[in-house]
């Protein structure tokens, strides 16, 4: 990538940029991995982020930045061969054993992930993490699957309304 | 139905993780709830909260889920409804629409000039219905009705006027029969997947017409005509005429919204009605096809898919093409797979995405020991035995019920 001037002068590397978590952690990564991300990508092309400056990301805590970026530099190579054509079969299983083990953790840290993935619109993750919350709540009771999405228990007039509905799908509960 | 177990008082909810997780936002929770499979599962999850089940009952969210994912297989409709069997996965649900939805469409909606409503064709859910004279020496529009089982509306399509009839210089003396097909709007909008057309095929001894209902409209009007010498001036190879003088066509397939596909009987063509050009033209088979059925689906990345199959025979031919504009000659059907079927079949039907076939089940001593309903997935290749037939039903139109439910 021809950047005029290429971020803090690692001549001849890639293109690096800077992003600021919301508790100002500074993160310098390839400006590649981070075009994953929809949001940040019309920004990279217009030279923002590079030297000091910085793209802040007010809505993101470092922890979950960090696992951000580590999901985006793991893909960044596969997302420049546009859904890698030539990627071997074994590239392709490498980062399907990357993707399972990535979210295999800690519920609190996936819905901050998923909440990241979507505000950076970063599609590749959304959707990863979505299935994986749905392999969640699969073979849950109601009020197991309220829980898990982080739903208070019901009132009792919408526990009422519920249970009528119950019944009309008396089917999905043999 | 056994109710759904009372899950609040017994189990000692793990309170503390519940209040540390971030209530998540409608956008994120759609994003899950679109990578749900399971048609239980998506009815359990809308019976969770009240906000679930608004998102998941949005008409927005149901397109979306619905491009992603095939119609549920449910059953088959002739006279009555019969649920798939297990360990079919649509025997679940299916089993219990039986209690659920008015299957019995005579007891919902008012009767037709003559006796009863018979179900003609099944898309979407919906069901389209016909109420015919059935007197075979003078033909008579019949009258017809969309039904929707689940919501019990239904909707009475006006006759086809007689100025139409004249125009398209149709003599009610040379019609022999009526065939009937439903066919579903593919909009993005809501209105548009509400919508449908009726396409009404007269057949006979010198030509076939074809009009057409818009619900948008609530008119009929002129499809298209093609005369059986056209054809043969074609220089198509068509079987001699039946002695009244029409040709015999094969039912129909179709499958993608726009196109409609008849087996020239003794033939290796198809007739093809192309609904939004409101054309007739032919498409050429492999050669040697002049026994068989066939049943036409789109397959993706501009390609047709047929499947071929010799009636009585324990095997399907699946073929591709290249669809090109003008059915050039140019492109040929490639034999992609030979699908081994479990006994000797017959096609009778199709419905989106599946192919269904009768079979028959003999004993060493080659006697009739028992006869099954098998649908084809066309997308996977998939073979199921949707459930066993009665011989009572052998002969009766059958019609596979499929839905993607909460519609």
């Amino acid at each position: 990538m021809a950047a005029p001037e290429s971020g803090d002068g690692n001549n001849g590397a890639a293109r690096m940029v800077t992003l600021i978590s919301s508790d100002n952690t500074r993160f310098e990564v390839e400006a590649a991995a981070a075009s994953l991300s929809q949001t940040l990508q019309l920004t990279i092309l217009d030279g923002g982020g590079g030297g000091g400056d910085g793209i802040p990301l007010p809505n993101v805590d470092s922890a979950t930045l960090s696992k951000v970026l580590e999901y985006c530099i793991k893909h960044a190579p596969a997302a420049a061969n546009g859904g890698a054509p030539n990627a071997t079969a074994v590239d392709r299983a490498e980062l399907e054993r990357f993707d399972n083990e990535f979210v295999n953790i800690d519920q609190s840290v996936l819905y901050s992930l998923i909440m990241a993935a979507h505000n950076l619109e970063i599609e590749g993750l959304q959707s990863l993490v979505a299935k994986k919350v749905a392999d969640m709540i699969k073979g849950k009771s109601p009020m197991e699957i309220r829980r898990t999405l982080g739903f208070p228990d019901p009132t009792p007039e919408e526990q009422a309304e519920m249970n009528a509905h119950m019944l009309e799908y008396g089917w999905a509960y043999e | 139905m056994a109710a759904p177990p009372p899950s609040d008082e017994e189990t000692p909810p793990p309170v503390l993780e519940a209040t540390l997780l971030p209530r998540l936002p409608d956008e994120i929770l759609e994003l899950i709830f679109l990578r749900v499979t399971s048609y239980a599962e998506l009815a359990r999850i809308s019976t969770a909260s009240t906000s679930f089940r608004r998102l998941i009952l949005a008409p927005s969210f149901l397109r979306r889920h619905r491009a992603r994912h095939p119609p549920l297989l449910l059953g088959t409709i002739c006279c009555h409804f019969h649920p798939a069997e297990q360990p079919h996965p649509g025997a679940r649900i299916g089993g219990s629409l039986v209690h659920l939805a008015a299957f019995s469409f005579n007891n919902y909606i008012p009767r037709g000039r003559w006796s009863r409503w018979d179900c003609r064709d099944i898309r979407d859910g919906r069901f389209l219905l016909m109420c015919d004279s059935r007197d075979w020496r003078r033909f008579v529009f019949p009258d017809l009705a969309v039904y929707d089982p689940l919501s019990k509306r239904y909707r009475l399509l006006p006759l086809v006027p007689d100025s139409l009839i004249a125009s398209a210089q149709l003599q009610m003396n040379k019609i022999q029969h009526l065939e009937v097909l439903l066919v579903s709007s593919s909009g993005h909008t809501e209105e548009e997947e509400k919508s449908f057309q009726v396409i009404a095929r007269t057949h006979g001894t010198e030509r076939t017409v074809i009009f057409v209902f818009s619900s948008n409209t609530g008119h009929w009007i002129f499809g298209a005509s093609i005369a059986w010498d056209d054809l043969r001036a074609a220089g198509l190879n068509l079987a001699p005429a039946t002695p009244t003088g029409s040709l015999s066509l094969n039912y129909a397939q179709y499958d993608d919204h726009s196109s409609i596909y008849w087996k020239l009987d003794g033939s290796d063509n198809v007739l093809k009605f192309d609904v939004n050009e409101m054309e007739f033209s032919t498409m050429n088979l492999p050669p040697d096809h002049t026994r068989q059925s066939v049943a036409i689906f789109k397959a993706g990345e501009g390609r047709l898919a047929m499947f071929s199959h010799t009636p009585y025979t324990a095997y399907v031919n699946h073929y591709t093409i290249m669809q090109n504009g003008g059915g050039s000659a140019t492109a040929e059907w490639q034999l992609e797979n030979v699908i081994p079927l479990p006994c000797n079949c017959t096609f009778i039907g199709a419905l989106q995405g599946y192919v269904f076939l009768l079979g028959y089940c003999h004993s060493k001593e080659e006697t009739l020991v028992g006869m099954a309903l098998y649908s084809l997935e066309v997308k996977t290749l998939k073979l199921e035995r949707v459930h066993g037939m009665q011989n009572l039903d052998h002969g009766q139109s059958q019609h596979a019920y499929g839905s993607w439910l909460f519609s």
